[in-house]
């Protein structure tokens, strides 16, 4: 057996497939850099702002009580129909404080993961 | 009573030039054993359902070409499977499955998550280590490079390196790549559950971030560019791959995707199974070399998978635990049933994970990453 050639078969080839597929994530995330900078361009200087007014609305409404802590992507429209839910439930002339509004940390909605279950049902 | 004499006699003529004296001349046994062997594979594809699109062409391919004084042989010149036998032995067939394969590929995952790249390519290192355990057995280096391909995982690549590099051994190494390809889901979760801890089982990766379409667009050109400049023998593979990937992502070339994915694939997957099956002739197959190459095929595929769960073990150290090993395993092609079985065997850790788009990123990046491997030891070998 010529162990020059098996060896040299082993390195060569370990090595360069591993070479192209580093070239390759390079490439691929060069690419994804420069599409998020273009689309992030456009879009990016919107977003904060629409959430700071959401912030600076959240206190204003109610600006009597402390500080209502609101987990950041939840919209204004959201935190004032989980506040009319509680106060509906609580009834109006009850004393409520909401403190904080954050998302549910349940992995998913049970639809959502009835979906999930069939769509990846492996065999 | 003359008559019934030259009845007789011709009855006699008849019944020993028919198929079913041939196997009591010689060698003609081996015939029965390798119809046997078509009937054991067609029970598989058709009651067991491995793989039957490919297994079933095949298994009557081995059927037909071991019919005696039929002349039905891919190497029966004149033949029906001689001439469809072409497609295979001037390596057309291969490249037109990858195109179709590509249509029907979606790659986002691996671009949402290029890293995946390198679990593609850590799960091609079996196909290194079966070539020098072929090497070692005394198999030549061309036919050593063709067996360990088959680790690969990836049955157009098996054919296509094996047609250029030892087509006399094209019936015995399909057949493995091809079996064992549709035993991925036997063979890889004992290995997957030796190597790695329950709690690494049970990591749940973040959600992938969404792909743009542009980048879709560009990934299949880029591809095609990088792969084809460095390994230049890796390009008809590759180059099918991504323009099949091109027609299904650019979105104007619809009916394009649609033939290559379908009609297209489907005509190539009966010509390529009827003719890789009429390869394996009793007088070829029956050998200890063929017992040899599909020992080593299970050795090229176990080592592929647990290099790509140990690669996977380092990226989850790495990263501080953000990547299931698991997904390493789908490194070896077997699209998508080895990411289906990183799925299942998540899922039995952790009911509530789902690794298979996770797991699709390293699946597809090995088929690149096979084609790469290809492309190299048909450049060194050939």
């Amino acid at each position: 057996m010529d162990w020059n050639l098996a060896l040299s078969v082993i390195l060569s080839g370990i090595v360069i497939v591993f070479l192209a597929l580093v070239i390759l994530i390079a490439a691929v995330l060069i690419v994804g850099k420069i599409m998020t900078s273009i689309q992030g361009g456009d879009k990016k200087p919107k977003a904060p702002k629409t959430e700071k007014k959401a912030e600076e609305a959240k206190p204003a409404a109610s600006a009597p009580q402390a500080a209502m802590k609101v987990e950041r992507g939840i919209p204004g429209e959201v935190v004032a129909a989980i506040s009319a839910a509680v106060a509906s439930i609580m009834g109006s002339s009850s004393n409520f404080t909401i403190r904080s509004v954050k998302r549910a940390r349940e992995a998913r909605p049970v639809w959502s993961l009835a979906g999930m279950m069939k769509n990846t049902k492996p065999f | 009573m003359e008559v019934f004499a030259t009845f007789w006699d011709s009855l006699q003529t008849m019944a020993a030039t028919s198929g079913f004296a041939q196997f009591f001349v010689g060698d003609g046994w081996k015939y029965a054993v390798m119809i046997g062997i078509a009937c054991v594979l067609l029970y598989l594809a058709i009651v067991k359902k491995f793989e039957p699109l490919l297994l079933l062409p095949i298994a009557f391919g081995i059927l037909l070409a071991n019919l005696p004084l039929a002349a039905l042989g891919a190497h029966d010149e004149g033949g029906l499977l001689y001439y469809l036998y072409f497609g295979v032995k001037n390596v057309i067939y291969p490249p037109l499955i990858f195109l179709g394969v590509g249509a029907m590929t979606d790659f986002g995952p691996l671009i949402a998550n290029p890293k995946s790249f390198l679990l593609g390519a850590a799960a091609q290192v079996g196909i290194f280590l079966t070539f020098l355990g072929a090497l070692l057995i005394g198999f030549t280096p061309a036919e050593a490079g063709a067996i360990g391909i088959i680790g690969g995982a990836d049955g157009p690549t098996a054919i296509y390196v094996t047609s250029k590099l030892a087509s006399h051994l094209l019936g015995p190494i399909a057949i493995a790549a091809y079996s064992y390809m549709a035993l991925v889901p036997i063979i890889q979760p004992p290995i997957m559950k030796l190597l790695t801890t329950k709690k690494e089982r049970m990591v749940v990766m973040e959600q992938l971030r969404p792909v743009s379409k542009t980048e879709k667009i560009l990934f299949p050109i880029l591809v095609t560019l990088v792969v084809s400049l460095m390994v230049p023998m890796a390009a008809p593979l590759l180059g099918m791959l991504m323009l099949g990937n091109l027609f299904r992502e650019s979105g104007v070339c619809q009916r394009l995707s649609s033939t290559a994915q379908n009609e297209l694939m489907n005509i190539v997957t009966i010509f390529l199974g009827i003719s890789v099956g009429s390869t394996a002739s009793a007088d070829t197959f029956l050998n200890l070399q063929t017992l040899g190459i599909i020992v080593l095929g299970l050795v090229a595929f176990s080592v592929g998978t647990g290099c790509g769960v140990l690669f996977g073990k380092i990226m989850y150290k790495v990263t501080g635990g953000k990547v299931n090993p698991l997904i390493g395993s789908a490194g070896v092609s077997a699209v998508p049933m080895a990411a289906r079985v990183s799925q299942k065997v998540g899922q039995e850790a952790n009911p509530g994970n789902f690794l298979l788009m996770h797991a699709m990123g390293p699946n597809v990046a090995g088929v690149i990453g096979s084609a790469v491997a290809a492309g190299v030891l048909l450049s060194i070998l050939s």
